[in-house]
């Protein structure tokens, strides 16, 4: 369902625009982000889309009806609502959290059963080990999960999220982004997404709307922001690794150079075969795949200058990251930043070793999004 | 005579003032939760107010009970009120005043504004709210505080027979008076048991009360 | 007006009272905060953890005794006088000292005493670096409790024979004398409040700074 804002104020207090004459149309099964520094009214946006909060004026139109003309309470049951983990009832189980919304809808118990323990495999939570946990009993990225599927559990066509995942740690943070992503391919909602967090953002959204003090200064696809941020203030809110950041929106895939020429040992490889190889193709180092193209590591041939000619190949193996084609570039980045190389082998899921991915051609990448900042 | 032998003699007698002794304490409670609860809710919006509201609950419970029965007799003696059932039942909503409301407060307090929110968000009526959420949150907290009430209600009843509200302090206060051991052992002991009793019956039935997921969370 | 009349005429007689009120609390009071801590001290240590708690449940429990009944049952033994209400008060004012102590002891981290032990303590030194001075908040509020509850109480004792303020007021209450009982209950009213505001005082300075609220 799309969303369209016309003309909406909040005041708080007279004169005091929270949020000042917005227009925007959220589009239909897509995860809009709002961001923008605090206190710019995100929340109290996300708010009136539910009614918690009553705009002052203006009008929203949900699907062709203005929000006016439907029951709040009705509104609220048929709108997903997220926010940080501390909205889950302690005094509830898991269960009964997220079957709060469809018993208030009267669903009968047998459906809530089944789609209570959907939600459950949704957010990979296993349904016999959790349902009748309590939140206590939890770790704060379980019951920020419970917390999503609580949201989903009418079966909204509409989900609010406010900062959903903003009081867990970074390394569980990325693990429930990532999870959300996959949740989000699969479910086709209009998602709201509000954040404060810049990389969250161009990791989740579709589109993103950047409000500054109650107004909107730009709202467009999320790669347009990138590359196109409409003035300073986008820019500062980027940062000053936006270029980078730019990074996170590119897979491996789109990028990397497939095939090439690698050493194969099948077991009984001598140093001799590998040195004539890194000496035909004038290389310092070359990789080592196994009969299957399996990657086994790399050899360097300022080593192997110093082994005599009959040892096994195997001995002189050095281990190295790998990364695979839906990673982005981002962690690529990081990745051959750690190993200090100039190229990063990319290999699928069993290993076999499809190509490389070069940092010059990362390099490139970020020059093309500074250059764009220059014009 | 043994202590037994006058036991059983005065049986009706000792089950009537343990009549008379719970009427008072029954009497008061309700009345200390219909006006500490209010005011636990009220000063709870403010730190500042329910400091000086405790502060204040808290002077009044430090005022020693025979004391307290001394200014009512003679405060409430032109109302005609001063001695019996009345002034003991006010004395034990005075004492009442600091456990009610330091545990309203608290549990108020306990229930975190956005879970509510998210209670609202996800489209529940300010009834649902009530029942479902803000009444299971808070009601065990309350429960602790009116059971110290109720405790301290066995000594205050005891102590009010001294100014004609009878019950139990018949036995050790007329026993004192006359010197009858058996009375004043007697006397002891019931009042022994039933405080002990009180406590311990009012701390199941507030474990019983209490959400499973909130004791969990207690005990971690 | 009548009341400060009488006052007046009896300030002997009221500031003997006073006074006789005022060495039974202390005496009692004094001998039950110092028994009171060793005790919780001692049920404490390590290896007498199951006589820790047995003897949290026991206070814990009587807490919930009238302090009417101790009164009487150490009448029964003793019989009247001022020897068996300080008796009886040491015994009820013993209950909430070692109660508030013991639980703050028992409840003093694993963690922390680990922690100071690895730093090479020895025991005593855990208990006096450590231990205490984390039990030291809860340890004074059970000290200041039973000194309001002693005053109280020590009123009540009056019914043995202990002499005290509580004497005027029952004598007051005996022959409906209004201005007797007042006169009475006004200075044990005043004691009370005044030990209650000087111990909330001295708790506060004495809380270490880490721990306060
Ligand atoms: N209930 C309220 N009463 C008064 N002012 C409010 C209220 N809620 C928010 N505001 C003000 O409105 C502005 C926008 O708030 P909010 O939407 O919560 O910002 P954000 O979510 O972007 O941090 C802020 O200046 C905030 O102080
Ligand atoms: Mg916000």
């Amino acid at each position: 369902m799309s969303i369209e804002f016309k003309n909406v104020v909040k005041e708080y207090e007279v004169g005091l625009r929270a949020v000042d004459n917005l227009n925007i149309s959220f589009e239909d099964k897509k995860l809009t982000i709002l961001i923008g520094p605090s206190g710019c009214g995100k929340t109290t946006s996300l708010k009136m889309i539910n009614r918690l909060i009553e705009k002052t004026s203006g009008e929203i139109i949900v699907d062709g009806t203005s929000l006016d003309e439907i029951d709040p309470i009705r509104l609220r049951r048929s709108i997903g609502y997220v926010i940080q983990e501390i909205g889950l009832f302690p005094h509830m189980t898991v269960f009964d959290n997220i079957a709060v919304t469809p018993r208030l809808m009267k669903w009968d118990e047998s459906r809530i059963k089944k789609h209570v323990c959907d939600l459950l495999d949704l957010v990979n939570l296993e349904p016999s080990d959790y349902s009748e946990k309590f939140p206590a009993q939890l770790s704060g990225g379980q019951r920020q999960r419970v917390g999503v599927a609580r949201g989903l559990a009418s079966d909204p066509k509409i989900v609010l999220m406010d900062e959903p995942f903003g009081a867990i740690d970074p390394i569980n943070r990325e693990k429930l982004q990532d999870g959300f992503l996959e949740i989000q391919s699969k479910i086709e909602k209009t998602i709201i997404f509000v954040t404060h967090d810049i990389r969250e953002a161009i990791k989740l959204g579709d589109k993103i709307a950047i409000l500054n003090n109650g107004k909107l200064v730009q709202y467009a696809d999320t790669m347009t922001v990138v590359q196109e941020p409409a003035n300073e203030f986008v820019e500062d809110l980027l940062g000053a690794d936006r270029a980078l950041k730019g990074l996170e929106l590119v897979r491996v895939r789109e990028t990397y150079i497939p095939g090439g020429k690698w050493i194969e040992d099948s077991g009984d490889c001598r140093v001799k075969k590998a040195k004539d190889f890194l000496i035909d193709e004038g290389r310092k180092f070359a990789y080592v795949v196994d009969g299957s193209k399996r990657l086994k590591g790399y050899v360097m041939l300022k080593q192997l200058n110093k082994a005599s000619d009959e040892e096994p190949l195997k001995k002189h193996l050095r281990s190295i990251e790998t990364i695979q084609p839906l990673s982005n570039l981002m962690e690529a980045m990081s990745l051959i930043m750690n190993t200090g190389l100039s190229s990063l082998p990319v290999v699928d899921d069993k290993d076999r070793l499809l190509g490389i991915l070069r940092f010059k051609d990362l390099v490139n990448l970020v020059g093309s999004y500074e250059s764009s900042d220059e014009e | 005579m043994g202590f037994f032998e006058y036991l059983a003699r005065n049986y009706d007698l000792v089950l009537i003032e343990l009549l008379n002794h719970i009427k008072i304490i029954a009497i008061a409670i309700p009345i200390a939760i219909g006006i500490g609860v209010p005011i636990g809710i009220i000063v709870s919006r403010n730190k500042k107010v329910s400091s000086i509201a405790l502060y204040g609950a808290g002077i009044l419970m430090t005022i020693p009970s025979l004391a307290l029965f001394g200014y009512m007799v003679v405060l409430l003696a032109p109302l005609k009120a001063g001695i019996g059932v009345t002034p003991a039942v006010i004395a034990l909503v005075i004492y009442s005043f600091l456990p009610v409301i330091r545990n309203t407060v608290v549990a108020v307090n306990s229930v975190d504004p956005r879970m509510i929110e998210a209670a609202k968000g996800m489209g529940m009526t300010n009834r649902q709210i009530l029942l479902r959420v803000r009444l299971p949150l808070t009601i065990p907290i309350i429960m602790a505080g009116v059971r110290n009430a109720a405790v301290m209600g066995v000594s205050v009843a005891t102590i009010a027979y001294l100014i004609g509200a009878r019950g139990l302090g018949y036995f050790i206060f007329s026993g004192l008076g006359r010197s009858n051991f058996n009375m004043v052992l007697l006397g002891a002991i019931i009042v022994s048991a039933l405080g002990i009793g009180m406590n311990y019956g009012l701390l199941a039935l507030e474990e019983a009360i209490t959400p499973k997921g909130l004791k969990i969370e207690r005990d971690k | 007006m009548e009341v400060l009349e009488y006052m007046v005429e009896n300030s002997g007689y009221i500031m003997e009272r006073f006074l006789e009120h005022i060495f039974i609390f202390l005496a009692s009071w004094s001998m039950a905060v110092v028994a009171g801590i060793a005790i919780a001290i001692f049920v404490t240590r390590p290896g007498h953890r199951k006589a820790g708690k047995l003897v949290l449940s026991i206070t814990g429990a009587t807490q919930a005794v009238p302090s009417i009944a101790v009164i009487a049952l150490v009448f029964l033994f003793m019989g009247i006088g001022a020897a068996p209400a300080v008796v009886a008060l040491f015994l009820y004012s013993l209950v909430p000292v070692v109660f508030n102590t013991a639980s703050g002891l028992m409840n003093v981290s694993m963690k922390m005493k680990e922690a100071a032990k690895g730093m090479g303590m020895t025991n005593r030194q855990i208990l006096w670096k450590v231990e205490m001075p984390v039990t030291v908040p809860t340890m004074l509020s059970g000290i200041r409790s039973s000194a309001t509850i002693n005053i109280g109480t020590a009123a009540i004792a009056a019914s043995i024979g202990a002499g005290g303020l509580g004497e005027i007021i029952f004598t007051g209450l005996r022959m409906t004398k209004g201005p007797m009982i007042i006169a009475g209950a006004i200075p044990v009213t005043f004691l009370a409040i005044a030990v209650d505001i000087i111990l909330g005082f001295s708790e506060k300075a004495l809380t270490s700074k880490g721990l306060r609220t």
